[in-house]
């Protein structure tokens, strides 16, 4: 999953041949890597990849901090 | 050059290229910035940069093409343009700019423009407009920064530094690679489906380019607490900007819901789509509008609200991935929410103010615009409102953001509070206290003793009979004494029921001087009803006239009955000095419908009355003449009063007409007869019926309209009908009378109803929503009425006066009457009455509680449910007009086309007669040259012109003026603009004359309404009015400039149906020349038929002779004989003419499919059926094309809005088709006719039902409300079913069959079918009975179509009749 999710972040929203990698605790927000809409869509991406729904509640910086967060949450709602 | 590589445009491009295309002489795309610097500039190197600045973003090297009919975009290697520099005054570039950014620019060439100012050696304005297709907002910040990186880099270290930006192109190429799998364009198509026309403040969006942006800091204060609410864990969010964003959504979902009074709100956002890294090195255009569409409950606090947003954004933004939008998907889009994060960065070392400047348009299709933004001079967040001018008039434009404002504020306020509840304006109610009850007028009183001691004047006629108000006097003296003698205390109740008579009103003014309570008793209301009304009131006595004393009505009744007639007026008594009853003591009880089932009696007090009185004599009075009013409609009425007392009150008189013999009151009718009344008080429905059947006395001088809705249409026919003042009052009986009340303007009201106008002065009104909060102006509001005029309460009826007269949260201490009628302030300030929105109905003026008739058929045993639905008619359509079953094979006429007959191979009689006279009809048609000949036939004069060519913009006309210049000739081009021209057909004609290089002029009339309507009646389409208008300025203008030929573009078959009819060519005799002969006297003729061209526009030219020998009018196609094919591919080839598609037909005009639609509904096919056979006849069309034009779709909705802002009624519907449906379960079947003499006992006629069904169940609505679709569609096709009934045996039932169905609009009436159950009502019966007596000679009386009800026993009353009559004759 770390790798998808950092594939989809590198490739498809930060988007730029200049970037190198991507850390995996990397504060993708706060780094301005990706902005609020840009973590809307890393939402969606999880939401249509790993057949799980994120409620407007579980939208925190605690959650979608980085890809390694991300995994933690993405596995308790599994 | 051409080597260059092209690419396709993204989604967004493609839309701003189409929008560019339509709209080439606008500056709507233009994104226009200012960059103000107060400091010194090394002008050569600023200049040097700007050229560098192009070299290293082809953004500004892209331009735009076709080819094949796809648009490309290209970048061109050397820069497209430079920059200008221009030296002026410091107070002088603000309207330079201002200029500049409006002119459009030319993206085939270069996609920008450019400028600095020069103010002084340290003031200068650099200004740069870029086109939208290669411009957002974020892009131009990136610009920005990147000409000062260079012009620092350079001043720096000799060189120009390498910016770090993506071309666009690069990007472009990449555009995609996303994960497309995930891409899902059917989610955002279904978002925006179900779209309903958004109306802001209560108009429509109308399509104009030109749009006000007013601008508003959010300001220091809301921010800080903006923020502070962000840091709420109820409000957080991934980031600020996000949290802001909600916000301000939030609230913009809000303000669009109350400002639509709509639950579904549906916005269009645009995405920036710059998340990623490279994205935000990338300049160029890479925003996407998305739909947001959403679902508000008004209860919802803004905290609620605040999470529904936020969960339906996040789901938005989610799907919101490039490239997944489409236009289909934003076409419903009114409204936008524009939200720019983004900022302008500046270099240290210059002081710099920039602005984003609105180019003054919007896209026409949006209503609305909110931006936020920081863009604006003060760099600070600010809120942007882009308003549509034609939406929103000067005046109106400031209360958007005002609005908007509000709400904010209130959320920040208190996040608790339900946003429907926030009061949008200051209220309107008076400052300070409630306007004190003024002093009670004594208008009753002494001022009506003045009067009665002016002996010899007359006050009462009836029939041949007069009373003076001496007699009147001694009448009022009579009866007094008699009910003082009955022992009557002022204070008792005395019934009243008497048919009209001189002696009723007399026993009014009785009861209101020495302070008993009338309760009127129209005899008409069924016996039943009126023992009830007895009763309940608990009157003490009865005055009874003798002729309802014999019918029995009260024969068991306990209460005391005393006799009432004109005797009265013989009598020598004279009234002494009664004691005045007191303001806050009762006049009157009035029984209402009431929808428990039990009428309902209103208490009006004596001062509530007396204001009334005296205000309404004062208003009404016709200069310094008294008023003389007809007594005419039903004492049971509360309108009826103004006519009893107001004439009286001012030393006139009193017209009492009464009704004659059984069925319905037609006393209406009468009013001819009396020279001497000037003044009228009746409903909408009596004044149709009036207009209809032998117009309007010239005598009269007012007219006072109440009871229900005025239609301006109609106040125009009376107005036109001689009568100059048109009062329309609005009034439930419970505020006594009339309590708001308009004044009809010609000029002024053409569209849609008369206003019922100002309150008057002793009360007011409140337009409240659902919340009990104010409206603004606008938005639809139930009338909330206080003041001195409102009513007791009703009589015993404590639970029911509590509901109705209340007390409402925001308003503390005002008492109000709920009236359930529902208003709201035009565009022009005026009150508009919508009608009602509840279980009430208004029909003939009546109002009618549903719940009174269910309640009264429930009393039948053996039912279970009942339902009572008004059908207005909307779904007999299709009964009206028969449907054509074939079309002629040869030219396509319908079967359904009058008279139309076909032959074995399926050819119409048309088809079949021209060919025998096809070839003098060749004969009449010439060619080209004999045009050119033709035109040029009067050169030398001294107009500059050779002809006026008529232009709509079509193809037809376009090709004509096309045409028209090709052979040299100097034309002047016109167009009326009828208001309804699609801005796509607009955009051709501006390119058309530009191209071709002629002058152009729009005509316009501000009647166009007025004239399509009376088409509509006339002719059943719009296009006879329009043309007619077009003929008519089109001359004035030819006559002015001196022009002596206007050329039409009318097709063949158009002017084969307006002049060229068949008949003129069977005449062998009839030469070419005597056929123009016809057709100028013809046209003659027609310049001077009395129709609304006619009244509304000057037309006195077409009197003179001469006007015809000055402007000759020349068809083109007489002269040409083009086909379709070839017609279209000369406009597309050598014109750029391109078919309009904004109005979702083939033609330019909006509507025309109003016209198509009410012909069809009325006729059973399109105007355009005949013209476009000769058109297919002649070769100028094949049979497919013409059918497929015909056949076009149309929008109903549409064609139901345009024909309600032109203010069309399609009265004979609205007469014929209303019924009045009583549906029912149970066990047993009713005999219908038994339940009807039963409710006839009960209720009065209005209230009859015309059917009574019996069904399975009664369907309802999701909401668990009746389904009366559902009812109602079963019923109808039940009604097909029932077209087996009982046909004719002889011809008497055959005619009189015929004349039923010609008048009640149904399909072959059964025989033993009941006149009213097929809906008939007076209206109809005296059209049934006139029509009868022309065709038989014969007298017969009205009654009789009540009396006989069923077509077999009116056959065989008439039978017996005639033979009755031949019996006589012989003997």
């Amino acid at each position: 999953m770390i790798e998808e999710l950092s594939r989809y972040i590198t490739e498809d929203l930060i988007n730029d041949p200049d970037f190198g990698t991507l850390e995996t605790d990397e504060d993708l927000l706060g780094s301005g890597l990706l902005d609020s809409l840009g973590m809307m869509r890393l939402v969606g991406f999880i939401e249509n990849n790993y057949g799980i729904k994120v409620p407007t509640e579980d939208l925190t910086m605690e959650n979608f901090m980085s890809v390694e967060t991300i995994e933690k949450y993405v596995n308790s709602k599994k | 050059m051409n080597e260059n590589k092209r690419y396709q445009l993204t989604a967004t491009q493609t839309q701003m290229w189409l929008a560019h295309q339509l709209y080439p002489e606008a500056c709507v795309l233009n994104v226009v910035n200012t960059f103000e610097l107060e400091n010194s500039l090394d002008r050569e190197l600023f200049d040097r940069s700007f050229a560098e600045l192009q070299r290293q973003l082809s953004v500004f090297r892209l331009v735009f093409g076709i080819q094949e009919n796809h648009p490309y975009q290209e970048v061109r290697p050397e820069p497209t343009r430079g920059l200008d520099w221009v030296e002026c005054a410091p107070n002088e570039w603000k309207a330079l700019v201002d200029h500049r950014k409006t002119q459009p620019l030319p993206i085939e060439e270069t996609v920008f423009d450019a400028c600095v100012y020069v103010l002084g050696e340290e003031h200068y304005v650099f200004y740069l407009n870029m086109h939208h297709s290669v411009e957002d907002a974020t892009s131009s910040t990136f610009i920005w920064k990147a000409l000062w990186t260079l012009y620092f880099g350079f001043q720096e270290s000799g060189v120009f530094p390498s910016l770090d930006l993506i071309p666009f192109e690069q990007s472009l190429t990449e555009y995609g690679h996303e994960s497309l799998a995930s891409l899902d364009t059917q989610y955002w198509v279904q978002q925006s489906a179900a779209h309903i026309p958004q109306r802001f403040y209560g108009e429509l969006s109308k399509n104009t380019l030109e749009s006000q942006q007013l601008r508003y800091a959010i300001g220091k204060e809301r921010l800080i607490k903006l923020k502070t609410l962000l840091k709420e864990p109820t409000f957080s969010s991934f980031s600020e900007d996000l949290g802001v964003f909600t916000i301000l959504l939030t609230v913009y979902v809000a303000f669009l819901s109350r400002i639509t009074q709509s639950e579904k709100v549906q916005l269009g956002i645009p995405v920036h789509h710059r998340s990623g890294l490279k994205a935000r090195k990338s300049p160029g255009l890479w925003i996407e509008f998305f739909p947001f569409v959403t679902e508000v409950a008004s209860g919802l606090s803004f905290k609620e609200l605040y999470a529904q947003i936020k969960s339906e954004g996040a789901e938005f933004f989610k799907h919101a991935l490039p490239g997944s939008s489409s236009a289909e998907a934003n076409r419903s889009n009114q409204a936008i929410f524009n939200f720019i994060g983004a900022g302008f960065d500046n270099p240290t070392d210059w002081k710099v103010r920039t602005n984003w400047l609105h180019s003054g348009q919007s896209d026409p299709a949006h209503g609305i615009r909110c931006h936020y933004t920081k863009m604006g001079e003060s760099g600070e967040p600010e809120l942007w409102f882009d308003l549509n001018e034609a939406l929103f008039k000067e005046d109106q434009r400031n209360r958007v953001g005002r609005h908007y404002l509000k709400l904010l504020d209130a959320f920040l306020d208190n996040v608790e509070q339900a946003f429907s509840e926030v009061l949008l304006e200051d209220s309107s109610l008076p400052a300070g206290d409630m306007p004190q009850v003024q002093e009670v007028p004594a208008v009753l009183g002494e001022k009506v003793n003045h009067f009665l001691r002016q002996a010899d004047q007359i006050a009462l006629v009836e029939g041949d009979q007069q009373f003076t108000y001496a007699q009147f006097n001694a009448a009022l003296a009579e009866l007094s004494s008699q009910l003082k003698r009955a022992g009557l205390q002022p204070g008792d109740r005395v019934g009243l029921c008497s048919e009209r008579s001189s002696a009723y009103v007399a026993a009014v003014w009785t009861c209101l001087r020495e302070g008993y309570v009338f309760v009127p008793l129209d005899p008409a209301q069924g016996a039943q009803r009126l023992q009830f009304i007895g009763e309940n009131a608990e009157v003490s006595a009865i005055l009874c006239s003798a002729e309802q004393e014999e019918a029995g009505l009260w024969r068991s009744t306990p209460h005391r009955l005393l006799s009432l007639s004109n005797q009265i007026f013989s009598s020598s008594a004279c009234l002494g000095n009664p004691s005045f009853p007191n303001p806050d003591q009762a006049a009157y009880i009035l029984y209402t419908s009431g929808s428990t089932g039990e009428p309902k009696g209103v208490v009006v007090n004596q001062g509530a009355l007396s204001h009334y009185v005296q205000w309404a004599a004062e208003k009404y009075r016709p200069g310094n003449e008294s008023l003389c009013m007809p007594f005419f409609t039903s004492i049971g009425f509360d309108l009826t009063l103004t006519s009893l007392l107001t004439p009286l009150a001012t030393g006139g008189k009193v017209v009492v007409i009464g009704q004659k013999g059984s069925g319905p009151d037609l006393a209406v009718l009468e009013l001819k007869n009396y020279q001497e009344i000037n003044t009228v008080k009746l409903t909408p429905a009596h004044l149709q019926l009036w207009l209809s059947q032998g117009g309007v006395n010239p005598e009269i001088e007012s007219c006072i309209l109440g009871g229900e809705d005025l239609k301006n249409e109609l106040s125009v026919r009376l107005f036109q009908a001689g009568v100059h003042r048109i009062y329309n009052e609005y009034g439930p009986t419970e505020a006594t009378v009339g309590c708001i009340v308009g004044e009809f303007s010609p000029e002024k009201h053409r569209e849609g109803s008369t206003p019922i106008g100002e309150s008057v002065p002793y009360g007011g009104y409140l337009l409240l929503d659902e919340a009990g909060v104010e409206v603004v102006h606008g938005l639809v509001g139930q009338l909330y009425l206080y003041g001195a005029n409102l009513a007791q309460g009703y009589w015993k009826r404590a639970d029911r006066t509590a509901e109705s007269f209340v007390e409402i949260a925001h308003y503390p201490g005002l008492r109000l009457y709920k009236t359930g009628d529902f208003a709201r302030v035009n565009s022009d300030g005026d009150l508009i009455y919508l009608g009602r929105r509840d279980e009430q109905i208004k029909r003939n003026g009546f109002r009618i509680e549903l719940g009174e008739i269910k309640s009264a058929l429930r009393k039948q045993e053996g039912l279970d449910e009942v339902a009572i639905v008004y059908d207005q008619g909307e779904s007999n359509e299709e009964v009206v007009a028969k449907e054509a079953d074939t079309h002629c094979s040869n030219c396509g006429l319908p079967s359904n086309y009058p008279e139309a007959d076909f032959d074995e191979e399926g050819v119409c009689h048309l088809c079949r007669a021209f060919e025998g006279y096809e070839i003098k009809v060749d004969q009449y048609f010439k060619t080209e040259d004999d045009l050119v000949r033709l035109l040029t036939s009067k050169q030398g004069r001294s107009s500059h012109y050779d002809c006026l060519a008529l232009l709509s913009g079509g193809k037809d006309s376009t090709y004509v003026l096309a045409r028209l210049v090709r052979m040299g000739l100097r034309v002047l081009a016109f167009t009326l603009d009828n208001g309804y021209i699609s801005d796509q057909a607009k955009a051709n004609i501006q390119k058309i004359v530009k191209q071709l290089g002629v002058d152009h002029v729009y005509g316009s009339t501000p009647h166009m309404n007025t004239i399509f309507v009376d088409s509509l009646h006339r002719h059943q389409n719009v296009c006879n009015g329009c043309f007619k208008t077009i003929y008519t300025l089109s001359t004035q203008i030819a006559l002015e400039k001196d022009i002596p030929f206007i050329v039409t573009g009318l097709s063949r078959g158009q002017f084969f149906e307006t002049r060229l009819t068949e008949e003129l060519f069977w005449h062998t005799e009839n030469s070419t020349d005597s056929i123009d002969k016809i057709i100028l006297e013809a046209r003659k003729l027609y310049h001077q038929e009395e129709d609304a061209v006619k009244s509304c526009l000057d037309v006195s030219m077409f009197r003179e002779a001469s006007t015809f020998e000055k402007v000759e009018y020349v068809d083109f196609y007489r002269y040409s004989h083009v086909s379709l094919t070839q017609m279209l591919q000369f406009l597309r080839t050598e014109i750029g003419w391109e078919r309009p598609t904004d109005t979702g037909r083939s033609t330019n005009c909006l509507i025309n499919q109003a016209g198509i639609h009410v012909h069809k509904k009325k006729k059973g096919y399109s105007n355009y059926a005949f013209p476009y056979s000769w058109d297919v006849r002649l070769g100028h069309k094949n049979r497919d094309e013409s059918l497929d034009e015909i056949n076009e779709a149309i929008d109903v909705t549409e064609v139901e809005r345009m024909l309600d802002e032109i203010g069309y009624v399609d009265h004979e519907a609205q007469e014929s088709n209303a019924k009045l449906l009583a549906f029912y379960t149970g066990k047993t079947n009713l005999n219908k006719e038994k339940v009807w003499a039963q409710l006839r006992e009960v209720l009065p006629d209005y209230m009859v039902p015309n059917d009574v069904i019996q069904v399975e169940e009664i369907p309802l609505t999701s909401r668990g409300k009746v389904d009366r679709k559902e009812l109602l569609s079963a019923y109808h096709t039940e009604g097909e079913e029932q077209a087996h009934a009982k046909q004719p045996e002889n011809d008497i039932q055959a005619l009189i069959q015929e004349i039923w169905q010609k008048v009640l609009r149904v399909e072959s009436p059964g025989i033993e079918s009941n006149f009213i159950q097929l809906g008939g009502h007076s209206l109809a019966a005296i059209r049934v009975t006139a029509q009868l007596n022309e065709d038989l000679g014969t007298e017969l009386p009205l009654a009789w179509v009540f009396e006989f009800p069923t077509i077999e026993s009116y056959a065989e009353a008439l039978e017996t009749h005639m033979r009755t009559l031949l019996e006589e004759e012989n003997s």
